[in-house]
């Protein structure tokens, strides 16, 4: 049900927020004959926003701060002369530069294992949900089991393996363990059967198509909004992977952003310049997401919906 | 016989498509859970006297389970997951759902923005969320902590008896919005002239919202709480996070952080294994639990 109305939502009107107009009528009618409870509503909604925000402005307000201001000042409001250049300069010449070092490790690591991952999702989804062979019922409910595993308890178990592989502290330890994500692989194959119509596929074959040439083209075509939400959701989870990394990698230069910032943050009680530059780099390196985020918001909240009746 | 090769070649493309995931999923999931089993049940012995034999590995049946439950501070880390599980789960689902049921009563102006916002910060890391909040926590920088102390409330977040409640306030930071938005897609999907039929025949927003919405979105609620309470139970990156600025959160703080003490300790990744092993059928037997709950409420497809 939730998932229905998502997509129909999601595919035929962008998240304008129309949604409600068909029953909106009657109910706005209801609430300005009694303000009351649009007040009362618009209270808790404005407080409970404040309070979602306020860290994230508290980021940027700080990340203005030149370190001895952050004691000294007012946190919850800028003071100038504004540092913010003077700080972004420190971030990324701090240890030389290893931050850069970092958050382009964290691009890779998400870009390209993300990728790498959608792409087999997608592949894999959709042989599950439209070709016919024997092993199919199968293979899909191993993925539902691997699905019901979180993914920080497959860490040390990965671990484990990547040890004998000798793979610990390069960078397919992070990126090898990525390319599989059995949720990955429900929602790819939720994905396919929503919509790919079986007929489509019919009449390819009619048409004498590959199967390949009908996966990649008609497969590809209709299933590509919900690869989107797939890649949203893989570079997501692999630029938060933090038990991972912590594990298996020890040197500096491989490390993705959040495990350096872990380890600045652990140093700002010998110096508290580090304070500065573990705030200033969460903006950085937080800002690629955010704009992802709104920029396909719709897409995420499809794959959202679509993650939530699998239970 | 043309129809029997068109299943045949159909059958190949299957496989084909499916190879990359089989082999991913054999080699990163099926492979370190079986490893993780077959060492939790085992031990390094070091044969000889003075380390000259080196080590061997010998079956020790359960006694790396038996450890990893009798000792006092990892069962504490599962209590902590306890009390999570009954307070910032609770109070983080009734944000939510509050939140979710005001949007759908279509009584906020710029819903959309709203919405916007409450979700954002799922589009933060989590490692980055818990580092921010670290620096809100500190008192030396914090202006929550020194706003509270101007007003003659002083607070210490990172207090021993407060540092697990700091711990909940930033997963629900996190995890509200997220709950919200899965809670408000399934209450557009109630029918409308069903609260039509329910307002004419007189009932209150109220009424409405507390015995019509929220019986019909039940299975949608299911599922935000077994998610909660299975991120609950997985809560690593933020004790891991503020431990950097307290000492007040210790090596043992939840599970998932002792399998990471167990596993990077000495001579002891065995019991790290039958720790995590224990993390996993407890998220499993959960996951179905919830499986079947949903199945039986039948709402939601």
């Amino acid at each position: 049900m939730t998932l229905q109305i998502q997509r129909r939502r999601s595919t035929t009107v962008p998240p304008s927020g129309t949604g409600r107009g068909d029953l909106g009528l009657p109910k706005r009618r209801r609430g300005e004959s009694r303000p009351l409870p649009v007040v009362i509503g618009m209270v808790i909604i404005v407080v409970l926003t404040i309070y979602i925000l306020f860290p994230i402005y508290w980021t940027i307000v700080a990340s203005t701060k030149a370190t001895n201001q952050l004691a000294s000042t007012n946190g919850a409001w800028f003071s100038l002369p504004l540092h913010l250049l003077g700080n972004l300069q420190s971030l990324f010449s701090a240890n030389g530069g290893i931050f850069v070092r970092w958050m382009l490790n964290s691009v890779l690591y998400a870009g390209v294992g993300g990728l790498a991952c959608t792409l087999i999702s997608g592949a894999a989804g959709y042989a599950l949900a439209r070709l016919r062979f024997r092993g199919s019922g199968v293979a899909s409910g191993a993925i539902l089991l691997g699905a019901m595993l979180p993914e920080t308890v497959m860490a040390f178990p990965q671990f484990l393996v990547l040890t004998r592989l000798g793979l610990v502290n390069t960078y397919w330890a992070i990126l090898l363990p990525s390319l599989i994500s059995p949720f990955a692989v429900f929602l790819a194959r939720m994905f396919a059967i929503q919509s790919i119509p079986m007929e489509l596929i019919e009449a390819a074959r009619m048409d004498r198509a590959g199967e390949f040439r009908i996966a990649t083209t008609i497969g590809g075509t209709l299933m590509a909004p919900g690869l989107v939400a797939i890649l949203l959701i893989q570079i997501v989870a692999i630029w938060n992977n933090f038990f991972l990394p912590l594990l298996v990698l020890n040197s500096a230069n491989k490390l993705p952003a959040t495990v350096g910032l872990y380890l600045w943050n652990g140093k700002i009680t010998q110096n508290p310049e580090y304070q500065t530059l573990v705030l200033v780099g969460s903006l950085v390196s937080a800002i690629p997401l955010m704009v992802l985020f709104l920029v396909l918001q719709r897409y995420w909240r499809s794959g959202l919906a679509t993650g939530a009746v699998k239970g | 016989m043309r129809a029997n090769s068109a299943l045949r070649r159909e059958k190949r493309a299957a496989w084909w498509l499916l190879a990359p995931v089989v082999i991913a999923f054999g080699v990163f999931q099926a492979v370190p859970i079986l490893l993780a089993t077959v060492q939790s049940f085992e031990a390094t012995k070091v044969a000889g006297g003075l380390g000259v034999g080196g080590a061997r590995t010998v079956f020790v049946g359960i006694a790396n389970y038996r450890a990893v439950l009798t000792d006092g501070s990892i069962l504490e880390g599962f209590f902590r997951v306890f009390l999570i599980g009954i307070i910032q789960v609770p109070v983080m689902m009734i944000i939510a759902v509050g939140m979710a049921l005001l949007f759908d009563a279509g009584i906020i102006w710029g819903r959309k923005y709203f919405q916007t916002a409450a979700f954002l910060p799922h589009s933060i890391p989590g490692v980055i969320a818990a580092l921010v909040w670290a620096g809100l926590y500190l008192p030396q920088i914090s202006p929550i902590v020194k706003g509270l102390g101007a007003l003659g409330l002083p607070v210490n977040f990172l207090g021993s008896g407060a540092v697990l409640f700091s711990v909940m306030n930033i997963m629900s930071w996190e995890w509200i919005g997220y709950n919200m938005i899965i809670l408000y897609a399934a209450l557009q999907a109630i029918p409308r002239d069903l609260l039509e039929s329910a307002r004419v025949e007189g009932a209150g927003g109220i009424r409405i919202a507390l015995s019509i919405k929220l019986p019909l979105i039940v299975s949608a609620l299911v599922i935000c709480l077994a998610f909660s309470i299975l991120g609950a139970l997985q809560q690593f990156a933020a004790p891991v996070i503020l431990s950097t600025i307290t000492t007040n959160v210790g090596s043992n703080f939840t599970p998932n952080l002792s399998v990471f003490t167990l596993a990077t300790g000495n001579g002891v990744q065995q019991q790290a294994s039958a720790l995590a092993m224990v993390l996993a059928v407890v998220s499993f037997v959960l996951s179905l639990l919830v499986l079947r709950v949903r199945d039986r409420t039948g709402a939601t497809r």
